[in-house]
């Protein structure tokens, strides 16, 4: 069965777009109609009702007697009674705020996650919003889903974070083994981020980190003499960019990939997410590869 | 430090062009939020604050040159120690003579004050007599200007040409001698036939008169006449003048008024000759109404004689000395040789600030050059690097 082709949803269109409900069905629409299944279900459920087939269905749930009887394709839901919990841990430190246009890694690890989170609740799981400020517990619902988009809409970047403890906080508040999500830059304390997101592997939980970067970052397209300053520390450093570009360039690219191998490494899920490319894609990219690890 | 041209130094205002230059092409760093700034490498900022520094090395190298080009054009002239020792090792003489010491003293002091820097001095010279030089004289001279004596011996015993005189029609030099306050003249050297250079005549019937009044002129000795002077006297004259020319010419109108002079001493007691004056080509014409036979006829031919002659005054030449004591007290030691004005200068010291300028191009140059290529304000980055991850994540 193919998947109908959707057009992405450009990023620059959603950081217009103020309803973050709104932004993540955009983007969870997008996505889910690429995939051949769906990408989270609970672990035990009782039958619900039937419904029409969506591409994405796992086969296993098609009603073949019904098949037979109507020739309509059906999959049976199940109500969910020990659904999957998932946490997503979102990186709201100043160095997020960059780049200021036209889409802040802030605006999209927010976007990103809001989709997680509509995604994840419109398939009755339960999810948890944990961020520097703020944390909501795991529930289902669409109320609690409206209340975890609410809490996104008002993250401000600023200051600094700690991502280990705010990782060992929703590892620890899930209560069950779930899924935690790390929506981050991942350029604070990484050694004690990794100790924690280990810890919360050994506590039973999947992790997976979404790297969130910006193609400024990564390519660094800046010429001249440039007074760089810090977005979280306030530091400043004057230098020629077209010269420091070389070692920048390979500095960071190294960065990346010693978290990608990492990940890999501890059997986290990883994905580098860049600014410029639509969030429905990428999220499609990430639970492609998700389904992947699931069949494996 | 003395600038022998410091209009020149006008040129300075050449030195805001390289800073007007420096200020136009500096770009100020934009300042750019990042989110960290681990992976800038610090020896990339070591070489920003190196540019940085080697901007103001430039900017200091060329300012240098501009300045030191308009100081070349000033003509710097640097007084050294060295130099004043050997300002101080000589001495400039201003030799100061002649009849007008005073006037002579004055323009010495002029002339020391072009001379080259050294000690000055002025040498008086001559027999120096009493009123060539006076305290007041002596007072104008600078304080740092030596003043030194040296009396002509020679003045002491001089003999002087004194005018010719005519003795017995021929014309006999005369030698003046001056020993010290002691005065002497005798003839010399016959030189010649003497010329008539006084001629008189009058009525026939005084024709013994002037024969007479004739010899007794030509035994007389009497100064011999500048050549082409002439006077001719005529006695026995009508009252009223005879036709003859205007005194044209200058040595006449002072021989006539000579001639006056002695014939009408303006002595009350004796009665006025009428005596009257005119010019024939180069002749003095003299008319008196004087007879020849007169006593007085005499001393109009002696004084039309005298007045032909060249004036026998030698003031200049008849010397008193200023005392040896007072000389010594006007005569002082120069002084040392002061810091020079440029008016003395005839060298400056503006090669060695070209050699500089030289220098400090080479310099600018290779500071210039050795500046990393790509490394500027010009030469930025021109493209987006394809490194980095790739965008499918």
């Amino acid at each position: 069965m193919t998947a109908p082709s959707v057009a992405s949803a450009p990023p620059e269109l959603l950081a217009r777009i103020s309803d973050l409900e709104l932004v993540a069905r955009i983007i969870v629409e997008g996505l889910v109609s690429g995939l051949h299944r769906s990408p989270f279900h609970g672990y035990s459920a009782e039958f619900s009702q039937y419904r029409h087939y969506r591409p994405g269905d796992d086969l296993k749930y098609v009603d073949w007697k019904l098949v037979a009887r109507t020739d309509r394709v059906y999959t049976k839901q199940f109500r969910e009674t020990t659904n999957m919990a998932a946490a997503i841990v979102l990186d709201t430190s100043a160095s997020m705020a960059f780049p200021a246009e036209p889409l802040s890694k802030m605006r999209y690890g927010r976007d990103v996650a809001a989709a997680l989170a509509y995604l994840i609740s419109s398939q009755g799981d339960s999810v948890a919003l944990v961020t520097d400020a703020a944390f909501v517990g795991a529930r289902t619902g669409r109320q609690h889903l409206r209340r975890v988009l609410a809490t996104l809409s008002a993250v401000r970047p600023g200051g600094v974070w700690e991502p280990g403890a705010a990782v060992r906080r929703a590892a620890e508040r899930m209560g069950r083994r779930g899924l935690l999500l790390l929506v981050s830059d991942c350029y604070d304390t990484e050694e004690y981020t990794f100790a924690e997101l280990r810890r919360a592997a050994r506590l039973g939980h999947e992790v997976a980190v979404l790297q969130v970067v910006s193609r400024e970052e990564i390519e660094f397209q800046y010429r001249s003499d440039v007074e760089f300053f810090d977005l979280e520390t306030g530091a400043s450093l004057a230098v020629n960019a077209a010269d420091a570009r070389r070692a920048y360039t390979d500095r960071i690219s190294a960065f990346l990939e010693r978290w990608r191998r990492r990940c890999i490494t501890e059997g986290f899920q990883y994905a580098l997410m860049v600014t410029d490319i639509p969030a429905d894609r990428a999220l499609r990219n990430f639970l492609v590869a998700r389904q992947g690890r699931r069949v494996r | 430090m003395i600038w022998i041209h410091p209009a020149a130094a006008v040129a300075l205002a050449a030195l805001a062009v390289p800073v007007l230059i420096h200020i136009l092409a500096r770009q100020r760093a934009t300042r750019v939020p990042f989110p960290t700034l681990r992976f800038i490498h610090p020896r990339r900022l070591a070489s920003a604050r190196r540019r940085m520094l080697e901007d103001r090395l430039l900017l200091v190298l060329r300012a240098a040159v501009l300045g030191c080009a308009a100081g070349a054009l000033a003509g710097p002239f640097v007084v050294t120690a060295p130099r004043l020792r050997k300002w101080d090792s000589q001495t400039i003489h201003a030799d100061v003579a002649g009849t007008d010491l005073a006037g002579s003293l004055r323009r010495g002091v002029s002339w020391l004050d072009h001379q080259p820097p050294g000690r000055r001095e002025l040498v008086v010279h001559g027999a120096i007599p009493i009123g060539a030089l006076t305290e007041t004289d002596i007072a104008a001279v600078p304080a740092h200007v030596g003043i030194r004596f040296e009396r002509d011996q020679s003045s002491a015993d001089r003999v002087l040409h004194g005018s010719n005189v005519v003795d017995r029609g021929r014309v006999v030099e005369r030698e003046i001698t001056l020993s010290g306050d002691r005065t002497s003249v005798r003839d010399g050297k016959v030189i010649g036939e003497s010329a008539a250079s006084v001629e008189f005549f009058g009525p026939s019937d005084q024709r013994a008169s002037l024969e007479r009044l004739r010899a007794r002129f030509e035994a007389e000795r009497r100064p011999a006449a500048i050549a082409g002077r002439s006077a001719r006297v005529e006695f026995g004259s009508p009252a009223a003048p005879g036709a003859s020319g205007a005194l044209a010419v200058s040595w006449m109108a002072d021989a006539a008024a000579a001639i006056a002079r002695e014939v009408n001493p303006g002595d009350a007691s004796a009665a006025t000759i009428a005596i009257h004056f005119g010019s024939n080509a180069n002749r003095l014409e003299v008319q008196t109404s004087l007879d020849a036979g007169d006593e007085r006829a005499i001393d109009v031919l002696r004084a039309a004689a005298s007045s032909l002659a060249p004036p026998a005054s030698h003031p200049a030449d008849e010397i008193v000395p200023i005392a040896d004591a007072q000389l010594r007290a006007w005569a002082r030691e120069p002084a040392p040789a002061l810091p020079p004005t440029k008016e003395m200068i005839d060298g400056d010291d503006r090669r060695w600030l070209w050699a500089l300028v030289l220098i400090l191009m080479a310099v600018e140059m290779r500071v210039r050059r050795a500046a990393r290529p790509g490394f500027g304000f010009a030469t930025g980055a021109t493209g987006a690097s394809s490194e980095g991850p790739s965008r499918a994540a």
